[in-house]
């Protein structure tokens, strides 16, 4: 009977072991670091635990003592970092935690409301006490603290949060957000034509089709190809030609479900009106579907598929510059017959780009009144705000990734470039180059002015990279540069006066009631269903015939309520950004 | 005699082929998780691969094994499904078995009392405010005691121990053995198929779960496996996240170029999978009924 009973136990701890085996070499290798991390912690680092309800970073949970970035805070700052398991829960843990009545060290928190709950439960530190121990948030982030006082103190009229990411315009590097990028080999054999309005894209990607029909390898090409999982509160991809007209039709850059703003006049609309952009997109892919131009995957495929099929060529229009990197490999830009997507803009073009915003982001760091390392905490909070530290966690430490030349310019080394030409390889200490703002929330924008260098903070802005992009332009870019004359789309987009800037009030908008979100994804699943049986309807009576479906049943679903919901933020927004102008 | 010997033959065909198609539905999931893991990426995320692998490699496998602290998770993740899973045989069977005595103090209202946690749940909040006003915040004990007495479990071998004939244990209760002997020597024995059922789920919930080291760990020395694997995802799925609100532009496409969600989904899926797979055949000669007959006499 005891025998049956050890051999139980005996089976479990066989297993154990089996399941240990493959793990021990990288084990030892695991516990050595982490009693290496003790030890210094004793001397003088202080741990710190981090909470951050980013779940749109990257951020891992566990100690980084041995990353690069890691060591930088240690030595700077005498502090390590512990950041909270959150996974894509980090609201729900942020709610327990804050039954508990115990924040953890640093809270960064993703809404205004949550902040003004953690101080309506005096569970954050009043910022205002400690002052004299924030120089640099007191110099670099003055606006956003008397924002922080106006709207995020719970009434009391002191700042308890700071808010992430103040100051100029964040970072572009050479190319914007939005294109739309063609493939400048194809659209060179079309015959160059120009494109003056939106609807010339159509015959230039038919003849581009006509001109390859296969890919070298036999594969169908498409003009377009679409993509469903992404969409939000309506068809993502639909979303996407307004940002380069101007006008922001409330999905992907703030939450505003069902209103467009046209940023050039101020004009507010619904986006389900007949003359909305939203609209105007959908009737442009239904006419490149009837043309044949779009992919019949689209309605099935995901993100993933539609990016290998631009990888293998099978695809001519892109959205954005980081997809074009699926194909423009330096195999393909530097053949002898480079063949690639670059940027080709319609006349009309007013693409979006970010402006000055120096009330900061609606993120924000604060310090949990339980902390037992309050100086530790405010030493770390005014790193983040400091122009010296911001600039060693964006570009990497100084004198291995970018160092300062005779005249004080800052500029990337050539190890430096290594790390941001293949981002997954590790620097000197650990980590790689995009860890340094690993918990997702840093104090200054990447484009805030150094006193020092007199430039941008983050090397994507630093002239030294403009001509360093230049002098290593690829046999397309050169192409594109000799037939446009700009040496960058961006310089391009400047030289024709392309740019519109996005408003401070798009970044001040308040967050959605639940009431509202529930409400909006509602009718967002009317609008997107039908929105995608619009671009593959046969004729235009069935065109118009779910066009008045969506219409009719959105608003029996109250998307007059949302919309006008939305415009009342729009207007809030508006008027707490003239405060701050 | 001939027609006897077609009809078995036919139903031998039948019988087997019958069981091959079953057989083949049970493992085809896995099979079809491995090859994925195991194709080209890009293949394998537009949904290409559905019999065999193609473009084989291990990068998968590789950049599982590289993710930091793997090595400890896996021993946290191992020593949880042993020792919780001991513990909640241990603390359930015996709950199990008191309940079955008529003169436990208030037997029914104690016996509802448990059975009512099955029904009822406060919800997050509450559970995690409890486990941390009782210590349990981060700790490695919120792994394995809160499971000790799982309710599902103590219904189990309650009902399983009812029908354990009560002369077995009057034998030994004639002979002066207290409620621990009877319990240890006559029971337990006895039990050892439903102790196997209740041992396969209990090693399964404690391998599969990652929400108590979400909500309650903050050491990383206490991650578990499986933790460190949905973390894992959720990198991968927060790139892909990144393009999507249009902030991609500090996001270089090389950086996703390498892994997809789809791959990583099958390789985390299939790395987890196979060590639990084991338990199941090491403990299937205990889910043969112990043999009581002629146990009693007269």
């Amino acid at each position: 009977m005891k025998k049956k009973f050890y051999s139980v136990i005996s089976v479990l701890l066989s297993l154990a072991m089996l399941a240990v085996m493959p793990a021990c070499s990288q084990d030892q290798g695991a516990q050595k670091t982490v009693l290496q991390s003790t030890a210094s912690t004793a001397a003088s680092v202080v741990q710190l635990d981090v909470f951050s309800a980013s779940t749109a970073s990257t951020t891992a949970a566990g100690v980084y003592d041995n990353t690069w970035w890691g060591k930088v805070l240690k030595e700077k700052v005498g502090v390590s970092l512990n950041i909270l398991p959150t996974g894509d829960q980090a609201q729900e843990k942020l709610q327990a935690l804050m039954a508990s009545g115990q924040l953890p060290d640093i809270v960064i928190f993703k809404t205004n409301k949550d902040v003004q709950n953690a101080i309506r439960g005096n569970m954050l530190i009043n910022l205002d006490d400690h002052m004299d121990k924030l120089p640099n948030v007191a110099k670099n982030a003055a606006t956003a603290l008397k924002y922080s006082r106006d709207y995020i103190s719970n009434g009391t009229g002191k700042a308890y949060a700071i808010t992430n990411a103040v100051g100029p315009a964040e970072s572009f590097g050479s190319e914007p957000s939005w294109g739309p990028y063609l493939r400048w080999d194809l659209y060179k054999k079309a015959g160059s034509p120009a494109i003056n309005t939106f609807d010339d894209y159509l015959s230039v990607l038919k003849k581009m089709q006509d001109a390859e029909p296969k890919t070298t390898d036999g594969k169908k090409t498409y003009g377009i190809s679409l993509w469903k999982d992404w969409d939000n509160y309506s068809m993502f991809m639909a979303q996407e030609l307004s940002p380069t007209l101007g006008v922001d039709c409330g999905d992907q850059l703030a939450q505003l479900p069902f209103l467009q703003v046209d940023f050039k006049t101020g004009e507010t609309k619904n986006i389900l009106d007949a003359d909305s952009e939203y609209i105007k997109s959908l009737k442009f892919y239904y006419q490149a579907n009837q043309m044949g131009l779009v992919d019949p995957d689209s309605l099935t495929q995901t993100y993933a598929t539609a990016k290998s099929k631009v990888t293998q060529g099978r695809v001519f229009f892109s959205w954005w510059a980081w997809l074009n990197d699926a194909y423009n490999t330096p195999a393909r830009t530097n053949a002898a017959l480079p063949t690639g997507f670059a940027a080709v803009l319609p006349k009309d073009t007013k693409t979006l780009v970010p402006g000055e915003n120096y009330v900061g982001k609606s993120w924000t760091f604060a310090i949990s009144s339980a902390t037992k390392n309050l100086d530790a905490c405010l030493k770390y909070i005014d790193f983040m705000y400091s122009t010296d530290g911001l600039q060693t966690l964006f570009n990497g430490p100084e004198g291995v990734t970018w160092k300062t030349d005779s005249s004080g310019k800052p500029e990337m080394t050539e190890e430096g470039w290594k790390y941001v030409n293949d981002p997954n390889s590790e620097l000197p200490g650990g980590g790689k180059l995009a860890d340094g703002i690993m918990i997702g929330s840093y104090g200054l924008s990447t484009g805030f002015i150094n006193p020092k260098t007199k430039e941008a903070l983050s090397y994507q802005l630093w002239d030294s990279t403009k001509a360093h992009i230049i002098a290593n332009q690829t046999k397309l870019q050169k192409d594109w540069s000799g037939v446009t004359g700009s040496k960058t789309t961006l310089d391009f987009i400047n030289a024709n006066k392309m740019a519109i800037t996005i408003p401070l009030a798009q970044s001040l908008i308040p967050s959605m009631t639940d009431d509202i979100s529930a409400s909006a994804s509602r009718i967002g699943d009317i609008v997107k269903s039908d929105s995608w049986k619009m671009v593959f309807a046969k004729n235009d009576a069935e065109f118009q015939s779910y066009y008045n479906d969506m219409k009719t049943k959105a608003e029996g679903l109250g998307v007059k309520d949302v919309y006008n919901w939305s415009l009342k933020n729009w207007d809030t927004a508006q008027t707490k950004a003239k405060k701050y102008e | 005699m001939n027609k006897l010997k077609i009809s078995n033959i036919v139903f031998r065909i039948i019988n087997t082929s019958v069981f091959l198609i079953i057989t083949l539905i049970c493992v085809f999931p896995f099979y079809y998780i491995f090859i994925n893991t195991i194709s080209n990426n890009d293949l394998s995320s537009a949904g290409k691969i559905l019999f065999y692998p193609i473009g084989i490699h291990f990068g998968n496998y590789i950049e599982v094994f590289k993710l930091k602290g793997i090595g400890q998770a896996a021993l946290v993740s191992v020593a949880r499904t042993v020792l919780g899973t001991i513990l909640t045989l241990l603390g359930s069977s015996f709950l199990g078995y008191a309940f079955c005595k008529a003169e436990y103090w208030k037997r029914k209202f104690w016996y509802r009392f448990v059975v009512i946690a099955m029904y009822f749940n406060a919800g997050l909040i509450p559970w995690f405010v409890t486990m941390k006003s009782i210590g349990l915040y981060n700790n490695f004990l919120a792994y394995i005691l809160p499971t000790m007495v799982v309710p599902f479990y103590v219904i189990l071998f309650k009902t399983y121990v009812e029908q354990i004939p009560p002369s077995l244990e009057e034998s030994v209760q004639l002979d002066g053995g207290g409620y621990f002997v009877r319990f240890f020597q006559i029971i337990l024995p006895l039990s050892t198929p439903i102790l196997a059922t209740i041992g396969v789920f209990a090693c399964a919930g404690q391998w599969n779960s990652f929400m108590d080291t979400l909500f309650l760990m903050k050491s990383q020395n206490l991650f578990t496996l499986q933790y460190v694997m949905y973390q894992y995802l959720n990198e991968v799925n927060a790139l892909a996240n990144l393009m999507r609100t249009s902030q991609a532009t500090n996001v270089n496409a090389a950086s996703m170029n390498l892994l997809t969600p789809t791959s990583v989904r099958m390789t985390v899926s299939f790395v987890v999978i196979v060590p639990i797979l084991f338990v199941y055949p090491f403990l299937q000669r205990y889910f043969v009924k112990g043999i009581m007959i002629g146990a009693i006499k007269g």
